[in-house]
């Protein structure tokens, strides 16, 4: 039996698409990194600082929402067969895997932390290396 | 399966509306076996999740005013789509758990197990439990064998004639006469076949279209059977959708003069003999001389409208959009209405038609 539970984290809030044409050459990993501003030039116009790279772009509304979900972590999960509870349990009183009777033992769990409702896209040339 | 979308990220996109974003409040929950393709069920509804890749980059961020911090750069995001309950799953385990009679105990599965086995909302498969006659004994879903349930309904007519009981069945008179039965099982069966299909009650009056309908099913289904033996040389084959085809093009049919007669004669005094109770259960052939079976409950389980056009313009080149409707009217939403499903399949009918 596969039921996989995607729950509505009580601090989703709104989030933010960068889209940028063509694949990154990146070097490095892209997760965690640190933009830097978003600022609006003269023509009203997004422009992304990526490295050494500035890119201008355009702000689009997305004609359908994006939900942003996340994978939570065994010990964020609650071992409970109800559907009731969608805040992760503060870290002092997780269960440790191993420990937690075969029962009510987490399965895979995803938190709904976002909803993304516009995109700024980005033609980037030349194509920024990070 | 799920997680084949080659992301190392632990984040993912799907693309939604808002009415569907109100459903995620309550929690959504993602269905589906590692062969199966995985569906998302709020607690009404089932949708698709289909996975659609982008040759751009995706980064997505928490809106700041301060600074940006990327959490994923992703590649793909998936499209929810509503999509009808899949329950192939469902009839297969119903099938496997089935009450066959008091002398062979079998215990039924519980709507948490079913929930988790089953492409479906929990409110879809509630409705299907009653569609199929499933009844809740001790907490668990069983669904009563065909056999069973035949072999009950011929004791009961049997009695009912012998013993003048008319349409009216009263349950303590059933009982009596059928003392090896469990009751409980008794007052399902008659529920499943009476006017007021609510068990348990100390009368049942007889559905005698219900009745009607149950028999031709029966009686097509045994052509069918004793068909396919003939045409596989002896060699006993389970009657599959697949079967059922290879049946109905390649053996001698049953003419409808002759299969209404034999009908009238199952069937109680006064029951409806008419084609129109056949919908569903069987066609008429091409030349319209012959009913062939096919049972639309088999059809059904195919899930798209192009497989199901072909099989059924595999059993016969021309249709009316009547005869079809038995096999598509589970797919027909608010924004794609019969008509419109057999004008998007038009090619597959013109070229059949030749």
């Amino acid at each position: 039996e596969m039921k996989i539970w995607i729950k509505w984290e009580e601090n989703c809030k709104d989030w933010v698409m960068y889209e940028l044409q063509g694949a990154l050459e990146i070097t490095g990993s892209l997760d965690g990194l640190l933009i830097g501003n978003v600022v609006f030039n003269s023509s009203g116009n997004p422009v992304l600082t990526i490295g050494t790279n500035q890119l201008e772009g355009k702000k689009v509304a997305l004609k359908k929402p994006l939900a942003v979900i996340k994978k939570k972590k065994i010990s964020d999960i609650t071992p409970s067969l109800s559907s009731s509870s969608s805040s992760p349990l503060p870290s002092s009183s997780n269960l440790e895997y191993d420990d937690t009777p075969k029962d009510i033992s987490p399965a895979t769990e995803y938190g709904v932390v976002g909803v993304v409702r516009h995109k700024y896209e980005f033609k980037s040339r030349p194509k920024p290396v990070i | 399966g799920y997680a084949d979308d080659f992301s190392t990220s632990d984040y993912r996109l799907l693309e939604v509306t808002d009415e569907f974003l109100l459903q995620m409040k309550d929690g959504v929950t993602i269905k589906g076996e590692k062969d199966e393709e995985a569906v998302l069920c709020t607690s009404n509804k089932t949708y698709s999740m289909k996975l659609a890749v982008t040759s751009n980059a995706l980064l997505i961020a928490p809106e700041s005013s301060v600074s940006v911090t990327v959490a994923a750069c992703l590649g793909a995001q998936y499209e929810v789509a509503p999509i009808p309950p899949r329950f192939l799953r469902l009839r297969e385990t119903l099938e496997e758990s089935a009450y066959k009679g008091p002398k062979q105990p079998c215990e039924g599965i519980s709507f948490e197990t079913l929930s988790g086995k089953v492409q479906a909302s929990d409110s879809e498969l509630q409705s299907e439990l009653v569609k199929l006659g499933a009844m809740k004994r001790n907490g668990k879903y069983q669904i009563l064998s065909e056999e069973y349930k035949i072999y009950i309904l011929d004791l009961v007519l049997t009695q009912a004639v012998a013993s003048d009981w008319g349409t009216n069945l009263k349950i303590d008179l059933v009982a009596a006469a059928n003392p090896e039965e469990d009751e409980e099982i008794l007052h399902h069966i008659l529920g499943l076949f009476a006017v007021d299909k609510m068990s348990p009650a100390s009368t049942y009056t007889l559905d005698l279209r219900c009745v009607s309908m149950f028999r031709a099913d029966q009686l097509l289904r045994d052509y069918a059977k004793d068909l396919l033996l003939f045409l596989t040389g002896g060699k006993t084959q389970p009657l599959t959708l697949q079967n059922i085809v290879k049946v109905a093009t390649g053996g001698k049919q049953w003419r409808q003069q002759d299969f209404i007669e034999s009908w009238k004669g199952h069937v109680p005094e006064g029951a409806p003999t008419t084609a129109d109770l056949l919908s569903g259960i069987a066609v008429s052939s091409a030349d319209k001389s012959d009913f062939v079976y096919l049972p639309a409950a088999e059809v059904i389980m195919l899930v798209d409208v192009p497989s199901r056009v072909r099989i059924l313009f595999s059993v016969k080149p021309k249709w009316t959009a009547a005869e079809m409707e038995p096999y598509l009217k589970d797919l027909i939403t608010p924004v794609m209405s019969l008509e419109q499903m057999l004008l998007r399949h038009s090619r597959i009918l013109r070229t059949t038609e030749g």
